[in-house]
């Protein structure tokens, strides 16, 4: 008899479970995304004692290229290019440089080079 | 010494208590006994709720802007309203058809991967949702693309619960 009636008793433990179903329901709209604009990068500045070219990010921009040069304004198409510059920042080592230039990249979008910076 | 008489009572009492016992898991579970009873005529209506389809729309991106790439770098926001008496939770938001031209940047230029983001929302309340590495622009995209806002047609499902 006990054990009938624990039986019993475990048949209403499994009986009595909550019911479990959720409503669900959907509908259609819109999310939102935007591209990137690989616009001229600002506020650039270049320091001769410190080697230190430096500028203003650009939105959602990943990299930079950084040309710079150790020669003065006579000295045309000897920039150096670093290119993959993830930082707002780049220290020239071992030179001192003259006169900078930046621009934005974005995979193979790019913005025009910014206008020279001389060097103080 | 017992009785047969006594031994078959006692049988009878056996197996009454047992065929209550089961009739008590098949029809009672769940049942509460109420001490007191009254009886009355008269009619009760009752009905279930309707549960009420989210509303949908975009929201402000501001990080994870998108560049050709290929790969889903980009964020995708929506915001989601819950019009229902209950808390929910958004279990699914899926893509929804071709995302379509933005100005000159053309169609199907860039794609939605679908999220289970699980975000909870209250009773009438609304939650913005930021999908980060949801979205992925073709690798050659056109310049024209620069800047464009896109519109991305998705499927957002609720459920009851939080």
């Amino acid at each position: 008899m006990r054990v009938a009636i624990a039986g019993a008793a475990v048949l209403c433990l499994v009986a009595v479970q909550p019911a479990s179903a959720a409503w669900q329901t959907s509908n259609q709209g819109n999310a939102a995304a935007k591209a990137v604009t690989a616009s001229v990068p600002g506020g650039l500045t270049c320091v001769k004692s410190t080697g230190v070219i430096s500028w203003t990010a650009v939105a959602g921009v990943p990299e930079y290229e950084v040309y710079w040069s150790d020669k003065d304004q006579g000295g045309q198409g000897t920039f150096t290019v670093v290119t993959g510059v993830t930082t707002t920042s780049y220290t020239v080592t071992g030179k001192v440089p003259l006169r900078a230039k930046i621009r934005s990249v974005a995979g193979p979008w790019t913005s025009t080079q910014s206008a020279e910076k001389i060097c103080s | 010494m017992i009785s047969f008489k006594e031994l078959v009572r006692r049988r009878y009492v056996r197996r009454g208590v047992i065929v209550f016992a089961v009739m008590t898991a098949a029809l009672g579970s769940g049942v509460a006994y109420a001490a007191w009873t009254s009886s009355g005529t008269g009619s009760a209506t009752t009905k279930a709720g309707t549960a009420q389809a989210p509303v949908v729309s975009g929201g402000a991106v501001t990080t994870g802007l998108l560049y050709p790439t290929g790969t889903a770098i980009g964020t995708a926001v929506v915001t989601v309203q819950n019009p229902n008496p209950y808390a929910v939770v958004v279990s699914s938001v899926a893509p929804n058809g071709a995302v379509p031209a933005s100005g000159s940047c053309p169609a199907s230029t860039v794609s939605f991967t679908a999220q289970a983001p699980g975000t909870p929302i209250a009773a009438g309340g609304t939650a913005t949702i930021t999908m980060a590495n949801s979205v992925a622009m073709i690798a050659n995209a056109a310049n024209a693309c620069q800047g464009a806002d896109f519109a991305i047609p998705v499927t957002v499902t609720i459920v009851s619960g939080s």
